[in-house]
C-alpha cells in the first residue's frame, strides 16, 4: 500500500487484472481472450501511469525522481510493444510472466518509494532531501534485496528483449530480401527457360530443315544414277518392242503369203515373202528379244523396289531393323554411283537387330558411301564392314580415296563444310549423319583418314537407345 | 556398206541396236546406208578394233566402268579423225556435254531412252554429212595437185591411212622390221 487511494486503488486493479490474466493462461483459453485481457492491462497501466506521473509533479517531487519514473514507465510501455509484436504462443507465456513480475516489482518497490517521498513533503520536508533520504533507507532487508534481485533481473530480460526485438527486425528483413531474390531469380529463371525452349525449337525446326534439304539433295546426286539405270532398260525395250513390231509385220506378210498360194498363187511369192523375214534368223532372234526385254523390265521393277526399300516409305519410325539389310539396299540404290568408280567389298558380320530409324540410317549409310565414291578419282574400292561391339553394331564404309588432311578432318561434320564444287555437294551429309547417329540414336560416328589414305568412317549403335527420334 | 562401230557397257543395249539396224533402213532424205556394224562392251578392246579397222562412225555410251565415252571417242579421233562421232547416254550430265562438244566436236548426243526413228536419222545425217565432207576434201585435193600444192605420195599416203588406220605411221627399224609406234601402244 502505497496509502495513496488513487494509486493503491489502481494498484488493486492492476493485481486484479493480472491474477485473472494467470488464470486464464492456465486454463488454456483461446488465444484472442488472452489478448484481449493483455490488452486491457497494457492501456490500464498506460493510464495508471499517467496518474501517477501527475500525482509526482503535483506533490512536489525531486525532478530526478520524476524523470527516474517516467523513464522506467517509458521503458515498461516499449517493452511490451515489442513483445506483442512477435506474437507465438510461447512468446504469450513470457509476456503474461514479464508483465506480472514486472508490475509486482514495480508496485513493491518504486511506487513505494514515490509515495514515502509524496508523503515526506507532505509533512515539510523538502523534496530534494526526501529523494536524497530515500536512497538511504534500508526497509526490510530482505525485501530490499528481492527488489534488487529483481531489478537486475528486469535489465537482463530487457536487454534480451531488445536484441531479440532487433535480431528478428533483421531476420525480417533479410527473409524478405531473400524471398524478393529468390523471386527474381526465379522470374529470370523462367524467362530464360522460355527462351531457350523458344531456340531449342528453332533449332529442331532447322536440323528438320535441312535434313529434309539434305535428303533431296541426296536424292538429286542419286538422281542421275537412278536415271541411268532406268534409262537403259527402257531404252532397250523400247527399241525392242520396235523391232518386233517389224519382224511381226514379216510374220504377218509370211502368213498371207501362204494364204494367196493356198489359194491358188505363185509359189514365189511365198519364197518372196520368206526371204525378207529372213525366218531362220527371227526363229533365233525373237526368244532372246522377248527374254532380253522381260529382264529389262524386271530390273525397272527391281530398281524401284530397291527406292522404296532405301526410303522406307511404307514403314516409317522407330523399329527393330537389320541393319545389313539396310546396308543392302541403300548399296543397291547407290550402286549405279559406285560401279563406275569402285568395287564393292561386303564384310558383313552377323548383327542383332537394333532399335532405330531405318530410313534415317539408310540416309547415313547413302552419304557415306557417295562420299567414298566421290573421294576415289579413278578406281578403288570401298569396304561395308559391320561387326557387334560394346552391346551394339558397328558399320564402317572405307574407300582408297584421296583422303583428307586433319584441317579438313577437323570440319567435316560442320554444316555447310564441303571441299567439292558446286553442284556436287552440298556440305550437309555428315554434319546431318552425325545428327542421326549421335543425337538421334545415342550412337557414335568416327573418321579415320589422311591425305592420300583413303578414309574410314565408323557408326557405332546402341542396341536400344533412350533418345527420342522424330520421323522425317 | 558404211560401217559403224558400237559401244556400250550393256549387252541389251548392243543387241537391241543391232536387231534395229538390221531390219530399219537408215535413211536420209532420198539416200539410204546399207550398214555393217560392230558391237562393243569394253572401250579399250573397241579401241584395238579401231587401230585396225576403218569406221565411218562411232557411236558410244557416256558411263562406263574403264573409260567415258567422251575419253573413249578422243583416243578414236586420234586414231580415225575423219569418222562421225556420236554419244548414246542416258546420263543427262551438262557439264559431260559440255566437254563431248568442246572437247571432241561430237556429230550428235542422243538421249536414251533414244526414239528409234531419231537414231537412226541421226546416224544417216552423220554418215551424209561425212561423205560430203570427204568429197569435198577429194576435190580440193585434186584441185591442189593440179595446182602442184600437194604430191601424188601424199595422196596416197592419205589414202592408204583412211584404209589401214595407222599405216603411214609405221616405221621401219633398220633391219627392215616394223617398229611398233610407241605412243600408240602406250595408248592401250
Ligand atoms: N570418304 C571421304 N574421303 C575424303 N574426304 C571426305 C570423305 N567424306 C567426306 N569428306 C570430306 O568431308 C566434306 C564434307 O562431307 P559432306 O558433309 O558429306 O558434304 P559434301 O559431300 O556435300 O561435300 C567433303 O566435302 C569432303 O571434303
Ligand atoms: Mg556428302
Amino acid at each position: 500500500m502505497t496509502g495513496e487511494t488513487i494509486v493503491d486503488g489502481e494498484h488493486q486493479q492492476l493485481v486484479r487484472i493480472i491474477n485473472l490474466v494467470i488464470e486464464r493462461q492456465s486454463q488454456n483459453s483461446s488465444k484472442e481472450d488472452t489478448q484481449s485481457l493483455l490488452d486491457k492491462l497494457v492501456k490500464y497501466a498506460a493510464m495508471h501511469f499517467a496518474h501517477e506521473e501527475t500525482l509526482m509533479v503535483s506533490s512536489g517531487c525531486d525532478p530526478r525522481f520524476v524523470e527516474a519514473h517516467k523513464a522506467i514507465h517509458r521503458r515498461f510501455a516499449q517493452q511490451v510493444g515489442r513483445m506483442c509484436e512477435f506474437p507465438s504462443d510461447k512468446g504469450m507465456e513470457h509476456l503474461l510472466r514479464f508483465l506480472t513480475s514486472w508490475l509486482a516489482q514495480h508496485i513493491l518497490g518504486i511506487d513505494q518509494s514515490m509515495a514515502r517521498q509524496i508523503r515526506k513533503i507532505r509533512r515539510g520536508v523538502t523534496a530534494e532531501s526526501a529523494y536524497l533520504e530515500e536512497k538511504e533507507i534500508q526497509t526490510d532487508p530482505a525485501t530490499s534485496s528481492l527488489i534488487d534481485a529483481m531489478n537486475a533481473l528486469y535489465g537482463v530480460i530487457a536487454a534480451r528483449n531488445d536484441s531479440l526485438f532487433e535480431l528478428n527486425r533483421g531476420l525480417d528483413a533479410q527473409v524478405s530480401q531473400r524471398t524478393r531474390e529468390l523471386a527474381d531469380a526465379n522470374a529470370r529463371l523462367t524467362s530464360d527457360q522460355a527462351k531457350l525452349v523458344e531456340v531449342l525449337n528453332k533449332y529442331e525446326d532447322t536440323q528438320q530443315k535441312l535434313l529434309q534439304s539434305e535428303k533431296l539433295a541426296a536424292i538429286g546426286q542419286l538422281a542421275a544414277g537412278v536415271a541411268h539405270e532406268i534409262n537403259n532398260p527402257i531404252g532397250f525395250v523400247n527399241s525392242n518392242l520396235g523391232t518386233l513390231k517389224t519382224y511381226i509385220s514379216h510374220l504377218l506378210d509370211v502368213v498371207s503369203a501362204y494364204e494367196a498360194v493356198g489359194k491358188g498363187a505363185d509359189v514365189t511369192v511365198l519364197a518372196a515373202a520368206i526371204k525378207k523375214a529372213d525366218l531362220d534368223f527371227l526363229r533365233e532372234d525373237l526368244p532372246s528379244l522377248l527374254t532380253e526385254s522381260q529382264a529389262g523390265l524386271s530390273r525397272v521393277t527391281k530398281i524401284v523396289q530397291d527406292l522404296k526399300d532405301f526410303s522406307h516409305v511404307d514403314q516409317t519410325g522407330r523399329q527393330l531393323a537389320n541393319l545389313n539389310a539396310a546396308m543392302e539396299s541403300t548399296l543397291n540404290v547407290v550402286s549405279n554411283e559406285l560401279k563406275y568408280k569402285a568395287e564393292v567389298v561386303r564384310e558383313l558380320g552377323d548383327i542383332p537387330e537394333v532399335d532405330c530409324d531405318p530410313a534415317q540410317i539408310n540416309q547415313v549409310f547413302m552419304n557415306l558411301l557417295v562420299n567414298a565414291a566421290h573421294a576415289i578419282e579413278h578406281r578403288g574400292t570401298i569396304f561395308v564392314r559391320s561387326g557387334i561391339a560394346d552391346d551394339g553394331v558397328w558399320f564402317e564404309v572405307e574407300d582408297t580415296g584421296k583422303g583428307m588432311s586433319d584441317a579438313v578432318m577437323s570440319r567435316i561434320f560442320e554444316p555447310f563444310f564441303t571441299t567439292k564444287a558446286v553442284g556436287q555437294g552440298t556440305g550437309l551429309g555428315l554434319s546431318i549423319s552425325y545428327d542421326i547417329i549421335v543425337k538421334r540414336h545415342g550412337g557414335k560416328l568416327d573418321v579415320f583418314s589422311g591425305e592420300g589414305k583413303g578414309a574410314r568412317f565408323r557408326i557405332w549403335l546402341p542396341k536400344s537407345s533412350n533418345v527420342g527420334a522424330e520421323g522425317v | 556398206m558404211s560401217r559403224i562401230l558400237i559401244l556400250d557397257d550393256e549387252d541389251s543395249i548392243l543387241k537391241s541396236l543391232k536387231r534395229l539396224l538390221r531390219v530399219a533402213p537408215c535413211t536420209v532424205g532420198n539416200k539410204t546406208f546399207a550398214l555393217e556394224v560392230e558391237t562393243f562392251g569394253s572401250p579399250l578392246e573397241a579401241i584395238e578394233r579401231a587401230r585396225h579397222e576403218p569406221f565411218d562412225l562411232f557411236l558410244s555410251d557416256f558411263r562406263m566402268p574403264e573409260m567415258d565415252g567422251i575419253e573413249f571417242l578422243k583416243v578414236v579421233k586420234e586414231i580415225q579423225p575423219d569418222a562421225a562421232r556420236l554419244i548414246l547416254s542416258g546420263y543427262a550430265d551438262l557439264n559431260a556435254l559440255v566437254r563431248a562438244v568442246n572437247e571432241i566436236g561430237i556429230d550428235r548426243f542422243i538421249g536414251k531412252p533414244w526414239n528409234d526413228y531419231e537414231l537412226l536419222s541421226a546416224i544417216a545425217q552423220s554418215l551424209a554429212h561425212r561423205e560430203l565432207m570427204l568429197e569435198n576434201r577429194q576435190l580440193a585435193n585434186l584441185v591442189r595437185l593440179d595446182m602442184g600444192d600437194i604430191t601424188p605420195e601424199t595422196l596416197e599416203a592419205q589414202r592408204l591411212e583412211a584404209l589401214e588406220p595407222g599405216i603411214t605411221q609405221v616405221n621401219w627399224g633398220p633391219d627392215g622390221s616394223v617398229l611398233l609406234d610407241a605412243d600408240l601402244t602406250n595408248r592401250g
